[in-house]
């Protein structure tokens, strides 16, 4: 393919907005091999595109369901392992001794230190280490994906570690908010609530951390920083 | 009722049984290679084959790996243990379904 079919190829897909990594770099593949075995050997790629190509894909409209059914699959084979690694740190052997050390140590912490103090230190420490790797992540991969000149700036693994990171603290939130309002009729606000009920803080603040190592072991794992 | 319908609930099973003898391959590889298998009779759309492709991924049957070639990367799909038994599964239940349909449209003389 001359450099001119390649561009035509990659403006075709970026003008879709296709930005992902994965998505883009599948398509791009499976153009280009459409292209070198095609039939008609006087066929420009622009044809070969708009005639045989989209219309084998189901058009404009079933390329972007493609790239959305996709991302969603990718997600979930993300968010699975994650779910998978949660489970492990609260019920499965032998992960399950490191929450239990954590219950004690988090025990003791509040006998000897200001409940809120540790509260506070526990929220820093779990939520902004996976916040500020996983947003140092993402810049690396835009910049690198800028410096090799790449047409995608983005990866559907890493959308889904970045939002399954931003979570957690969220997620913390809203279960202190529902118990709330179920048990107390929206008494309180969230801070209130756990200070009312400091027993609460222990598995809340067990769930920080582990959500904060979950996050970790994700990006570690799966983390996409590879362009080329 | 067009073959795509007709193909519809078994390109799974297409695909599994041909990532079994090939090992690994990549999405327009497949759709090469079931239209040259089929003298071009069937023909695997693009849109039908990745859904497929990405639902097996997502259900633990096929895993994934990628390569440069040409200086692109290709996606290259294969089975997963679990899938290579569900092929087996699913070819097995094809045929057995193919045997059914052949006697409901073509019924032996004096069973009627």
């Amino acid at each position: 393919m001359t450099r001119e079919e390649k561009h035509i190829a990659t403006r075709y897909l970026q003008d879709l907005d296709f930005n992902e990594k994965e998505f883009f770099e599948e398509m791009y593949d499976h153009i280009c091999s459409s292209y070198e075995n095609r039939e008609t050997s006087n066929q420009d790629i622009s044809t070969h595109i708009y005639q045989v190509l989209e219309p084998a894909f189901g058009g404009k409209k079933g390329l972007k369901k493609l790239r959305s059914a996709q991302a969603r699959t990718r997600g979930k084979l993300v968010l699975k392992r994650g779910f998978f690694l949660l489970g492990a740190y609260l019920f499965r052997w032998p992960t399950v001794l490191l929450t239990a050390l954590m219950c004690i140590l988090y025990f003791q912490l509040f006998q000897h230190y200001d409940t809120l103090e540790v509260f506070y230190n526990t929220l820093m420490v779990g939520i902004y280490i996976p916040f500020v790797l996983v947003h140092i992540g993402v810049f690396r991969f835009k910049r690198k994906c800028i410096k090799h000149d790449r047409p995608y700036t983005k990866s559907q693994v890493n959308n889904t570690i970045y939002a399954f990171s931003l979570s957690g603290g969220l997620f913390i939130f809203l279960v202190a908010k529902l118990i709330n309002w179920v048990a107390y009729g929206g008494t309180y606000n969230s801070l209130d609530f756990f200070l009312k009920h400091p027993i609460s803080l222990i598995p809340t603040c067990i769930l920080i951390i582990v959500h904060c190592l979950v996050s970790l072991q994700l990006f570690k794992e799966k983390f996409e920083l590879k362009v080329v | 009722m067009s073959s795509n319908k007709l193909l519809k609930g078994s390109l799974a099973t297409i695909v599994m049984r041909l990532l079994e003898e090939r090992e690994q391959m990549y999405g327009y590889e497949i759709t090469q290679k079931v239209k040259e298998l089929t003298n071009g009779e069937i023909k695997v759309t693009e849109g039908a084959l990745y859904p497929t492709l990405h639902k097996l991924e997502a259900e633990g049957f096929l895993t994934t790996e990628t390569k440069m070639v040409d200086n692109r990367v290709r996606k290259y799909y294969a089975l997963t243990r679990e899938g290579n038994a569900e092929a087996r599964n699913k070819v097995t239940e094809l045929e057995e379904f193919m045997l059914n349909l052949q006697k409901v449209l073509h019924p032996k003389p004096g069973l009627s």
